[in-house]
């Protein structure tokens, strides 16, 4: 009888053993998935409630008194942007990249470091002397090779001192400031932009800026189409600028890109992970399906040369790289960034040297003090 | 024990004979055969560029060949994990009745051979099965791949045999089923019932969120507590097949605690057997 109630016993303990064993995976599963990651690859209903917001130029006259269709107001800071394909453009919503969980990290590491007096002493100072404070004024920034900085948000409150700097009307709404110590140049127009040559001494840009903001000629195109300002940073590379961009052992993909790539719009979404997507636009054919596949074969050789080398944290980020198929002479390239990854690259990476500090801005680089 | 494997040998030798598990390989190996000549890959330095399956273009990303096998990878390892559960529920609930059928069972017990190893060595037979099956599959599968892309892996058939364990777990319970009422239908149901059930265990975490707070989530909680848990190990599989990072001691703790499920329930199959006249 003993003996066949052991059977018995021997299940109980078995299966009391197996539960907890198992019970175990309940909660931390036994393999960790990498992140899925979103692409940004049109605007979400919150930026096309932004974009509406933000188109507040009149719409352009027709080109003869006979046309006819829709038309709909401008976004000034896209307008304000040169229009010259051969230059890039980048918009920087910062307002919103403020917000985003890896500003918010670094951020948070700045601040928590030896040295993060001094940076807070930094921005003191920069608001104290221009009226303008750099992490709650500005909402976005616009930068062009062509060598002009666009600035949108609140700035009542900055001043020019009229010692250092010289001041002229210039069109309908701009007032062009020059600084006669460094010879730099930046105008306000409206109450909402700012705009800053990148030029010593050279007004050119500026004025050309607000030239193309009051303009009404019927033929003036923008860089950016409003269907493009979507992402947390958006906007259009040259082939020329991409060519460059490009490692120095891809020479030869470089110059493919320079021959055959008509534009590459870029978005980037850090709401979540950091998702960067590259539209590459080509004449479409052989030529762009080459191109496309060169470019896979370049991120996977890139892939498999950081994992030989041993760099883990290259061979994971181009584990996200991918390059989708051609279509309609368009081919795009996506890369990520996972938060995690970003932790570790961010301002307090390990490798970094403890207590050294971001440049501090000068007070010449910007408007004087009051 | 050595008893045991002779009785595993004879399973072995006698799934050979069964129309089931001549369908089984000819299936998997046309299945190959076809993959094999059906598809072609064009690898340009280590980015897969192109996919033809017939001849026909198939449109994916340009990305890493490693990186584009996860996918295939991850969505073979569920085909082969819960096909190969169904498979093997229905293809070897009628083991445990046909060792039991009359005339038989009292051949076996006539000669020098336990009750206990009688079942042991059913239940290792059809453990040596499950896990040839998925070798074979498995491995074809990955072979495969690995001629055309160049890239190696033996991952995917690692998750196949995380399979074969679950399908171990499940068999006990269909064995003592089988002792319990020799039949083999109800052997059948007692697996599908538990594979639909060990889904839901699974995904009991979050699952008991749909349960008012009380004892019908602590009554959720009680039964799916001592139940294998066959989705969070299909997706173990699948993350494995895919290159995902693994926790070794929290993944044997779930395999171990599996196979100990199907021997607590052959044990209680062993202590029925032994409380039978034939």
């Amino acid at each position: 009888m003993k003996k066949r109630g052991m059977w018995l016993v021997v299940a109980a303990v078995l299966l009391a053993l197996s539960a907890w064993l198992m019970s175990r995976g309940d909660v931390e599963k036994p393999t960790v998935r990498p992140p899925k990651v979103e692409f940004p690859r049109h605007a979400t209903p919150e930026e096309m409630l932004r974009g509406d917001k933000r188109r507040t130029l009149p719409p352009l006259p027709p080109r003869d008194g006979n046309e006819e269709g829709f038309r709909i107001r401008r976004d000034p800071v896209l307008v304000a942007l040169p229009d010259d394909p051969k230059r890039s453009a980048m918009v920087f919503e910062v307002a919103a990249l403020k917000e985003t969980p890896i500003a918010q990290i670094w951020m948070d590491c700045l601040l928590s470091r030896e040295d993060a007096d001094r940076d807070r002493n930094s921005l003191e100072r920069f608001k104290d002397r221009f009226g303008i404070d750099p992490m709650e004024d500005i909402e976005r920034v616009a930068v062009s090779s062509e060598r002009v900085v666009v600035l949108q948000g609140n700035f009542d409150e900055a001043t020019f001192d009229p010692e250092i700097w010289s001041s002229r009307s210039y069109g309908e709404n701009g007032t062009i400031y020059e600084n006669r110590e460094n010879g730099r140049v930046v105008a306000m127009w409206g109450d909402d932009m700012m705009i800053a040559s990148g030029r010593t001494d050279e007004a050119e840009p500026v004025e050309d800026t607000i030239d193309r903001l009051e303009s009404q000629d019927p033929e003036q195109k923008s860089i950016l189409h409003d269907s493009e300002a979507y992402g947390d940073i958006y906007g259009v590379l040259s082939p020329d600028d991409l060519a460059r961009m490009m490692p120095s052992d891809q020479e030869a993909l470089a110059a493919r890109v320079q021959e055959i790539v008509q534009k590459v719009g870029v978005h980037v979404d850090a709401s979540e992970d950091v998702a960067i997507t590259a539209d590459v636009e080509g004449p479409g054919g052989q030529d762009l399906d080459d191109l496309s596949r060169a470019f896979g074969a370049a991120l996977a050789a890139g892939r498999f040369k950081a994992k030989n080398d041993g760099d883990e944290k290259l061979a994971e980020l181009l584990d996200y790289a991918r390059v989708k198929q051609p279509r309609g002479g368009q081919f795009s390239l996506d890369v990520a960034l996972p938060i995690e990854l970003m932790k570790q690259l961010g301002p307090c990476r390990k490798d970094r040297e403890p207590g050294r500090a971001l440049p501090a801005p000068s007070a010449s680089d910007g408007p004087a003090p009051r | 024990m050595k008893a045991a494997l002779t009785v595993a040998a004879d399973l072995l030798r006698e799934a050979a004979s069964r129309r089931w598990f001549l369908a089984l390989g000819i299936g998997i190996t046309t299945a190959l055969v076809v993959l094999g000549f059906a598809l072609r890959l064009e690898v340009v330095d280590g980015a897969l560029a192109a996919t033809r399956l017939f001849g026909r273009e198939v449109r994916t990303d340009i990305r890493s060949v490693e990186i584009a096998l996860r996918f295939v990878y991850r969505a073979a390892a569920y085909v082969l994990f819960y096909g190969g559960l169904v498979f093997g529920i229905v293809a070897c609930a009628d083991f445990g009745p046909s060792l039991l059928a009359p005339g038989r069972i009292e051949h076996l017990l006539s000669l020098p051979v336990r009750r206990y190893e009688l079942l042991l060595g059913t239940f290792l037979g059809v453990l040596a099965l499950s896990l040839l099956g998925a070798i074979y599959g498995a491995g074809g599968f990955t072979l495969i791949f690995a001629i055309k892309t160049g890239y190696w892996t033996l991952r995917p058939v690692a998750a196949a045999l995380l399979a074969s364990v679950t399908f171990a777990g499940i068999y006990g319970a269909m064995l003592t089923a089988a002792v319990a009422l020799r039949s083999a239908a109800l052997s059948a149901a007692v697996g599908v019932v538990l594979f639909v059930l060990g889904i839901i265990a699974g995904y009991r975490d979050r699952l008991d969120t749909f349960f008012e707070a009380g004892w019908a989530r602590e009554a959720f909680r009680g039964f799916t507590f001592v139940l294998p848990r066959v989705s969070a190990l299909a997706d173990a599989s699948a993350d494995i097949a895919a290159s995902a990072a693994v926790k070794p001691e929290v993944l044997a703790s779930q395999v171990v605690g599996l196979l100990v499920f199907g021997f607590a329930a052959l044990a209680l199959g062993i202590h029925l057997f032994e409380q039978k006249d034939f």
